[in-house]
């Protein structure tokens, strides 16, 4: 709850000390929604306890959604009548629910997740990454083998066969971390200073959108409150600066570029298909588009690094520093519950959830060394999950 | 120093609120605009909302967020988070499961129209985008939300397949319990129960049974009420995963 608060007054300095005139009023009716949803998460209200009270158990509805979910389609009628007139419904409903998770169908599943997830797929170089992802899930692994896989990053599924086929991703990257250095998500996301491939892994994996960095102290600057807690000139800026990062005369671009600038350049020598190159890819939006010097980001002496504090040289360590982190792990799990309750994306929709309520699963995924299918099979039998 | 934690839905309207605040600050400098000059996020200068910067100040963005107090106000309208969050949503079908789906009870989507009428198999292949399928190439997911097109769209579809679907329904494998094929009416021309159930995937019950019987009778002939209850049925169930 600390570090709520201390989030909800950060908010609060940075909407009223943001801006005047007509931004300040609606500012305001922010902040205080904030404060109602911090209140929201700690304790539920009468009305809240009924509307959950009010809710039944009907294994058989949540049949029905979760062979949505796992597999594509319907569940049979054999499926329902097994469960109609089993004596356990709860044990039977929990069998089948295994049984889909051992089927083929939820590889399929997995892969379209993972398109949706990593906002990608169609083509045979940009399906390998939610193809790689769908097998360490379908397959039992950890689930941090995304970022931190250094063999078979680009395997293939044969709808056949029903099964995965090898494959090594060809795009002559000196690291394989994972899906961070697939050529499908390279070219998917290829933009000037690799600024898209930054903002994927932070929106993807962190579940926010830029900024995803705040200091306890913030500062009154430009025309905002600057609230990272990178020093300020720890980016490229000026007036002779190719992009001033440290302007503030509109927002505070220092805001979100200390974190993006830290993390851009290790993206820089991938081209637009995806292929990585030994020297720098990626263009500086100047006049002639030039390609971008690493001073175009950072200062001299200044390193890469995924967070303030937490520098990282390559993927490789980019791939480790996000297996390790905290908010990364809770990501994944909530992304897993809101495909499980039928939710939205959590960056797009804005589809959070409360701590409290994600809570056990993520104890779930910890316990299981982050098998992601375990968190899932324990999301699809929940007591929340069975009731409606 | 640093604060990243995440703190569940504070994520949401702190997301929120900045966005607010740099929309609400922005003036005349950031505006949503089309533009075709290179920007700091976009090599592919085309139609692409973006947020323009001031002469001297900052570079284009893409604009691709939904309009924070929109969303606001959508999760406002669902009660408070630690409960909304506990109970399920309506999720659209999703393009590549409505097929399958269609499939398993007997629609062969490969099949050609008759008269000029599309068949339903043409309907679902046509209609992609109204039912909301993924554009990947312009790095959009599939919505979770269905839309007023897409309902429609799906209701067209279920009324075309009716007719595969009660005809199927006997050698569906998808149909049967311990061997036996379920039939989708009975003697009297009205739904069983089982056919219902495997229409929706789930328990069908009196209740269900009683308003087939209804659609049915109040049809303008027992065949078109039979294709009536079908694809209602199956559109009113399948709103939702």
């Amino acid at each position: 709850m600390t570090q709520r608060l201390a989030r909800v007054m950060v908010l609060s300095s940075v909407v009223l000390g943001g801006c005047l005139g007509d931004g300040a009023s609606q500012s305001t009716v922010d902040a205080g929604s904030v404060q109602q949803s911090a209140q929201g998460d700690m304790a539920l209200s009468a009305a809240d306890n009924t509307a959950l009270a009010a809710r039944t158990v009907n294994y058989g509805l949540a049949l029905r959604t979760a062979a949505l979910k796992l597999t594509g389609d319907l569940p049979t009628l054999d499926e329902q009548d097994a469960l109609a007139r089993a004596t356990n419904a709860q044990t039977t409903y929990a069998a089948q629910i295994d049984k889909y998770l051992a089927d083929p169908r939820f590889a399929e599943q997995l892969i379209a997740y993972h398109r949706d997830t990593f906002r990608l797929g169609g083509s045979d170089a940009s399906e390998t990454a939610p193809t790689f992802a769908a097998r360490v899930v379908f397959e039992g692994r950890p689930y941090d083998e995304i970022f931190t896989a250094t063999d078979n990053t680009c395997p293939t599924w044969d709808g056949k066969a029903g099964a995965f086929v090898d494959g090594v991703c060809k795009n002559n990257s000196p690291v394989t971390a994972g899906v961070l250095t697939n050529p499908g998500v390279q070219a998917q996301f290829v933009s000037n200073m690799a600024f898209r491939r930054t903002r994927w892994v932070q929106e993807t994996f962190d579940c926010r959108k830029f900024p995803a960095e705040f200091s306890h102290a913030p500062m009154a600057m430009g025309s905002g409150q600057y609230t990272s807690p990178w020093p300020f000139d720890s980016i490229t800026g000026g007036k002779t600066a190719p992009v001033d990062f440290q302007d503030t005369s509109a927002v505070i671009c220092a805001n979100c570029h200390t974190s993006m600038n830290h993390i851009a350049p290790l993206f820089a020598n991938y081209d637009a298909m995806g292929m990585w190159h030994s020297d720098v890819q990626v263009t500086t939006p100047t006049a002639g588009l030039p390609k971008t010097a690493r001073t175009d980001w950072l200062p001299a002496g200044e390193t890469t690094a995924w967070r303030f504090g937490q520098e990282v040289s390559d993927l490789g360590a980019l791939g480790k520093a996000l297996a390790a982190d905290a908010d990364v792990q809770g990501c994944i799990v909530e992304r897993a519950y809101n495909f499980a309750m039928s939710k939205g994306d959590v960056v797009i929709d804005l589809q959070t959830v409360p701590s409290p309520v994600l809570a056990p699963l993520e104890k779930v995924y910890a316990d299981s060394k982050h098998d992601l299918k375990a968190t899932l099979r324990a999301a699809f039998t929940s007591d929340d999950f069975v009731k409606f | 120093m640093c604060t990243s934690s995440k703190a569940g839905s504070m994520a949401t309207w702190l997301t929120i609120s900045l966005a607010a605040t740099l929309t609400a600050c922005a003036g005349g400098d950031i505006m949503n605009s089309k533009t075709t000059a290179p920007s700091a996020d976009d090599t592919t200068p085309t139609t692409v909302v973006l947020t323009s910067g001031g002469v001297s100040n900052t570079f284009n963005h893409d604009d691709d967020q939904r309009d924070p107090f929109e969303l606001l106000a959508e999760r406002q309208a669902e009660g408070t988070p630690a409960v909304a969050t506990r109970m399920h949503s309506c999720h659209k079908l999703s393009y590549a499961t409505l097929g399958r789906v269609l499939t398993s009870r007997g629609v062969d989507l490969a099949k050609k129209g008759t008269a000029g009428a599309p068949s339903a198999g043409e309907l679902y292949a046509g209609g992609a985008q109204a039912l909301g399928a993924p554009n990947y190439v312009s790095r959009t997911p599939e919505p979770a939300e269905a839309t007023t097109a897409g309902a429609t769209k799906m209701m067209d579809i279920f009324m075309s397949a009716a007719p595969e679907i009660i005809t199927a329904m006997p050698s569906l494998k998808s149909c049967e319990i311990a061997g036996v094929p379920a039939q989708m009416f009975d003697s009297s021309g009205y739904c069983t129960q089982q056919g219902i159930s495997c229409l929706m995937g789930a328990p069908a019950t009196q209740q269900h049974v009683a308003l087939c019987k209804q659609l049915i009778d109040s049809a303008s002939s027992p065949e078109v009420g039979q294709r009536i209850a079908v694809a209602a049925i199956m559109a009113a169930t399948h709103t939702c995963e």
